[in-house]
């Protein structure tokens, strides 16, 4: 059994609607825009589909719960606004994906011009595409920024929102392939839908756009986040990671040489793959890292009571955190690690809002949703302490 | 909790913060101003294709089959850009074609059936009298069926290699008869060299 906690959520915290910033009425209008091309590609063949078009989506829903599960994992300090999140993903999935096709399109037509239409189809993918699509999607992240810049306090920030956005982005333009190749088969649309929406998922979901706009998300954020560094510095590492971004897109698009044998297809493509995840879970380190040091910074000034100098090395990592749990349940019981995960979600719910109060200069006493949490893990603490003693008068 | 005093313009928006959106406006904007510019500015490209040139297509997505053949008589052109391997669209004066190649086909006659549906679903036409068509020149054989609109009308024809490999010719040029000479698929299917499955 665990603890039963209180939340207290002011009013508004969280949300994306910013009808004063002129930010958001381009969001929206951008929006609009978008579902009304989409609604151009998919509709003419919408009744021929219908089946073989919510079967891919069911598939590609599969991908997104798992995504969004790894994202929510990976963002070890704080959980962002849920509209915030889907804004991102609305950005990536609508917004980018009917801009990307509009540009691509016409990029396509201007390289077949200017060289021939088998050099174009050949290379196209690997030029057009990371150029456009990264950049749109980048443009995601800014818009974030300029609608709710409040939610980004670090760099990580930029990188969850950008995967966001790029899993949007993968999603819907996954439906769009599902739809061509379900016309394209010569048999059945299910068929053509399924097979190339089984194809993408496995072959390209794990290193798909969420890794690029990923890692140029965590740029942005660092340009905007990073104020106490030199500008040129920020500007230098944003440029970087945007061209870190079109690299790794770049490098996923890259055909195969007609020289290379049919069967080093897949070991290749599963190669790139590799190198494209670990360069991102590079990225993913040092963001983590300077978490960390963030955690450790805004936690320094709490009572011990709170939190203790166990529980700041405890919190480090996930790794170290499960640990820390698996610990307490050789020792103490199965009770004591639910509780001391219950504590952990708490410090991190504690974390997020002492640095908003933080942020805003604002002065003790704790604000209302501040002063409820640490009241959490009070009760939390004093029923860990009490498993604890259950434990040892046991043992006695 | 802590107060923020926020100035708005004209447009009850927060001053001071409308250029970021301009300038976040022409970003999003510019991929798409940029290549629809240059791709006007390089104009509607249109291939001629040569009095007895061979063509080739090649089935997509998987390269199963594909198919050499030639267009009857000369003048022919091919509009836009040919980015698609496995179909081409030709124009000679008001008659139009379309030939495509497709593998792995379970049934002819389904495959009539799924090809023609984009075709009348786009211009208004209706498709039938769908037969069973052979052409020995070739030694191909499938089905044929009638589009017929309001001011054209036009052939679907069907022919497949019994391996899995088919072919697909639509032919639709202006007037009333869907067995006009103009649309009758014989001169070109006996061009049609199909390999593949």
């Amino acid at each position: 059994m665990t603890v039963r906690t209180e939340r207290i959520v002011v009013e508004s915290q969280g949300a994306f609607i910013r009808i004063r910033r002129p930010a958001y009425w381009l969001f929206v209008a951008c929006l609009v825009y978008g579902l009304l091309e989409l609604g151009r590609v998919f509709s003419p063949d919408y009744d021929d589909i219908a089946t073989a078009l919510w079967a891919s989506i069911a598939v590609n829903a599969v991908l997104a719960v798992v995504f969004l599960q790894i994202l929510s994992r990976l963002d070890l300090f704080e959980r962002e606004p849920p509209t915030v999140r889907a804004a991102a993903m609305a950005w990536g999935g609508i917004v980018a994906v009917a801009l990307s096709m509009l540009s691509n399109n016409a990029a396509l037509v201007v390289l077949a011009e200017l060289a021939d239409a088998k050099w174009a189809r050949t290379w196209g993918p690997a030029i057009i595409g990371p150029v456009n699509e990264e950049w749109l999607k980048a443009l995601g992240v800014v818009m974030l920024v300029l609608i709710v810049r409040e939610h980004f306090d670090r760099s990580i920030d930029g990188l969850i929102y950008g995967a966001l956005v790029g899993l949007g982005f993968q999603i819907v333009e996954n439906l769009t392939y599902a739809v061509n190749f379900a016309a394209l088969n010569p048999n059945s649309d299910m068929a053509g839908a399924l097979t190339v929406t089984f194809t993408r998922v496995l072959v390209a979901g794990p290193f798909s756009h969420p890794l690029y706009t990923g890692a140029a998300g965590l740029g942005i954020a660092f340009f905007v986040t990073q104020t106490r560094r030199r500008f040129g510095t920020r500007l230098g590492v944003m440029i970087g990671l945007f061209a870190l971004a079109l690299a790794m897109h770049g490098l996923w698009n890259l055909p195969m040489p007609d020289a290379f044998p049919a069967g080093l297809a897949i070991p290749l493509t599963y190669g790139k793959g590799l190198i494209i995840l670990g360069l991102f879970f590079m990225l993913y380190r040092f963001a983590a890292r300077a978490e960390w040091r963030w955690f450790v910074t805004t936690m320094s000034d709490e009572d011990e009571a709170v939190i203790t100098t166990d529980d700041l090395t405890e919190m480090r990592s996930l790794r170290s955190r499960r640990k820390a749990r698996k610990r307490a349940e050789k020792r103490w019981g199965k009770h004591a690690s639910q509780l001391l995960r219950q504590l952990q979600r708490e410090l991190v719910n504690l974390a997020t809002l002492v640095a908003r109060d933080q942020r805003r200069g604002e002065q003790r006493p704790d604000s209302p949703d501040v002063a409820a949490v640490k009241r959490n893990i009070t009760a939390i603490r004093t029923e860990l302490d009490q498993a604890k003693g259950a434990v040892g008068a046991k043992r006695r | 909790m802590a107060e923020v005093t926020i100035r708005l313009n004209r447009l009850g928006l927060e001053r001071g913060r409308m250029w970021q959106a301009l300038l976040a406006a022409v970003a999003i904007a510019l991929p798409v101003a940029v290549w629809l510019g240059l791709e006007r500015a390089l104009g509607e490209s249109v291939q001629n294709i040569g009095d007895g040139d061979t063509l080739f297509l090649q089935s997509y997505p998987v390269a199963g089959a594909s198919l050499e053949y030639e267009l009857p008589g000369s003048g022919w052109t091919s509009p836009g850009v040919h980015f698609a391997d496995q179909r081409q669209n030709f124009v000679l004066d008001h008659l139009t074609a379309s030939v495509e190649v497709d593998s792995g086909v379970d049934s002819l006659e389904r495959l009539l059936d799924r090809r023609v549906q984009p075709v009348i679903a786009q211009n208004g036409y209706i498709y039938n009298n769908v037969r069973k068509y052979a052409d020995e020149a070739s030694g191909l054989s499938g089905y044929r069926a009638d589009i017929i609109g309001i001011d054209s009308a036009g052939s679907i024809t069907v022919v497949g290699n019994d391996k899995g490999a088919a072919a697909i010719l639509v032919l639709i040029a202006p007037g009333a008869d869907p067995a006009a000479q103009d649309v009758d698929p014989g001169p070109y299917v006996a061009t049609f060299a199909l390999e593949g499955k």
